[in-house]
């Protein structure tokens, strides 16, 4: 019975990670990256903002207050100013907005102004609908990395009901393989990876599974919880306790700042508040802040921000006029027990920035080794079948679906590696003040297109992955070079300018570039055939002999 | 009140980490039982110990860095000693 139950526990853990394990490489992978993409790729992609120092809060204000003027009084619902710099922006948007109710359906009429991040000149000017001026904000390499691992760019609801679901599975495959490994403490220290080619694969999935067997679990949960948050529980609840009104749901668990509307006008001062906050804690990093009730004496401003210790981001409210403190709570600090704790760490564990680089750097090895565990449980899917006594399809199907495996995963490296040199190249031509998600998608989709093809075409699987990893390595060293003549940020200049984002960067492309480069030429161009043969005797001792083991030549 | 508490939470991570890794052989049920509540005892040790020490990242930093290091410890050590031979 309980063997019975183990097997049935195994199979729904090899079939759920089959069918998944590509996607799931493919969404690890990118998230991994993605650790780095609000902040340090957004720097490394927007030149201008490379040796951004400090904010000239002075000059912001100047301009809230010109444009505030320029728009009028219906506009001053909400003005938004996201600031440029390391953490986030690669240019100051100062958005005025006029929340407008019509039956029940509620309508963001905004005026945004980009300026740029250093002399802060207007770049653009536009007006309309919030969410349809937000798709055509500028966005660069960084952004889209970030929203392919959100939703594979297939949007809302389809791509974050499928990176949720990625999600559960993931969480259901760490679940399973609980207790479809009786030794789990054996596991932790047995890697053998010169037995055999079966006993590497096992061993390193044991390895990085065990290992990061809370990370994994975490990841998995979380990412379900933010991929179906938005598209299936909110709107879910919304339509039972709402009459389907969102904004409605989610205003009365987390209520929008109302100032005390004195109906007395004055002067707006905002700007020593935050140039006197970024001295008294300079850890503490402002994203972006909220002007709330314009023009009045109860005028609040809201600022949102990281860094303050906690695990969650949080908000600060100031008066905008004498600057005195109100309020400070995380994200989620206002709502009643547990859940604040729960809800306030899903997104930081999720993305890891909630204290600083090292930590980025930790959840980003963290986040490939997931990765290589998707990857390595294919494998194992794929060995066992192909060369032990599980299969049922042809030895050729099963060489099919490994070159595809391996065209897939390592087409994805190459893709993502692509991007940096696709970034530059934009900026050398001039267009990178646009959405750049359509031309940086072209290449992006590109590569991964022709990654594909090449392995159908290529000779087998470990001729694919060794093709692609050094594609992959060239890709990286080739964007560094050609940062180093575009920007002239070489690596001892960006050193010697003490612009660390750039040179951690940097770095990393050599380091990753080399690697890969090492990696590829060190794999074996075709599966090892003593090796196999050796293995697979011995497991034909103890199992029935596959169909297709007589035939086989060698997996090519 | 703390330090009660603070004691619970390491009781609680050293039975989890036991129930976790013990290979003592029973039941799938039991074994299913023992390595969640095991995880879960983990889970919430961390949780009580972040909220006690006022440092809400700290323990889960440190579990990301344990999982790393295993985990390249592990690797590593295998392909040095698959060298050697």
């Amino acid at each position: 019975m309980q063997r019975d139950t183990t097997k049935k526990y195994y199979v729904l853990h090899s079939w759920v990670g089959a069918l998944t394990a590509i996607l799931l490489f493919v969404i690890a992978f990118t998230g991994a990256v993605s650790v780095f993409g609000r902040g340090e790729l957004k720097v490394w992609a927007n030149p201008e903002i490379r040796d951004y120092q400090q904010h000239d809060f002075a000059a912001i204000e100047q301009l809230v207050k010109k444009h505030a003027e320029k728009v009028g009084p219906e506009y001053w619902d909400h003005i938004e100013v996201f600031l440029p710099g390391p953490h986030g922006n690669s240019q100051l948007a100062i958005i005025f907005e006029n929340e407008i109710i019509e039956d029940g359906v509620h309508r963001h009429d905004v005026v945004w102004f980009d300026h740029h991040p250093t002399n802060l000149s207007l770049l653009k000017e536009r007006q309309g609908d919030f969410r349809e001026l937000l798709d055509t904000r500028r966005t660069d390499m960084a952004d889209f990395i970030v929203g392919f691992h959100a939703d594979l760019h297939l949007g809302s609801p389809l791509g974050l009901i499928l990176t949720g679901l990625l999600g559960l599975t993931l969480f259901a495959s760490v679940i399973t393989g609980l207790f479809i490994h009786p030794k789990i403490l054996k596991d932790l220290f047995v890697f053998r990876p010169w037995r055999s080619l079966r006993l590497l694969f096992t061993d390193t999935h044991k390895v990085l599974g065990v290992w990061g067997l809370l990370f994994h679990g975490v990841i998995g949960f979380t990412g379900a919880f933010l991929g179906l948050a938005t598209v299936v529980l909110i709107p879910v609840a919304a339509l039972v306790s709402f009459e389907g009104d969102q904004e409605r749901l989610v205003e009365t668990f987390l209520p929008e700042v109302e100032p005390v509307i004195t109906e007395v006008s004055t002067d707006m001062r905002f700007a020593d508040t935050l140039s006197q906050l970024e001295m008294n804690e300079p850890e503490l990093i402002i994203g972006r802040f909220t002007l709330y009730g314009w023009g009045d004496e109860g005028a609040v401003m809201a600022l949102s921000t990281l860094g303050s210790g906690k695990l969650s981001g949080e908000t600060l409210e100031f008066s905008a006029v004498t600057g005195d403190f109100i309020n400070r709570y995380t994200n989620f600090g206002r709502l009643e027990g547990v859940s604040k704790y729960v809800l306030d760490a899903m997104a930081p564990l999720h993305f890891g920035n909630f204290a600083g680089v090292w930590v980025k750097g930790l959840w980003f090895f963290l986040g490939l080794s997931t990765a290589l565990v998707a990857a390595t449980g294919m494998m194992i899917w794929i060995e066992r079948r192909a060369f032990g006594a599980e299969g049922s399809l042809s030895l050729k199907s099963y060489q099919w679906i490994s070159r595809l495996t391996a065209g897939a995963c390592g087409g994805i490296v190459a893709a993502t590696s692509s991007l940096f040199s696709a970034q530059l190249i934009l900026y050398v031509l001039g267009m990178h003040y646009g959405n750049l998600t359509s031309v940086i998608g072209l290449i992006f989709f590109g590569v991964f297109s022709v990654s594909l093809v090449w392995s159908v075409f290529r000779g087998n699987a470990y001729q694919v992955t060794k093709d692609l990893l050094i594609v992959s390595g060239l890709l990286l060293l080739f964007a560094l070079v050609f940062n180093g003549v575009a920007t002239g940020d070489w690596i001892v200049n960006s050193i010697s300018d003490s612009r660390w984002i750039t040179v951690g960067v940097d770095i990393a492309l050599l380091v990753f570039g080399v690697g890969l480069i090492v990696a590829g030429l060190y794999l074996p161009a075709q599966r090892p055939q003593r090796e196999r043969m050796s293995q697979d005797k011995k497991i034909f001792l103890a199992k029935e002999k596959p169909k297709h083991a007589e035939s086989e030549v060698e997996l090519v | 009140m703390s330090i009660t508490l603070g004691v619970i939470a390491i009781l609680l991570a050293v039975t989890g980490l036991l129930a976790f890794i013990s290979t003592r052989s029973n039941t799938l049920r039991q074994q299913l039982v023992r390595r969640v509540g095991g995880v879960l005892g983990l889970v919430i040790s961390l949780l009580i110990l972040s909220r006690l020490s006022g440092l809400q990242q700290a323990p889960f930093i440190w579990v990301g860095i344990i999982s790393l290091v295993g985990m390249l410890t592990v690797l590593v050590q295998g392909l040095n000693q698959g060298l050697k031979r």
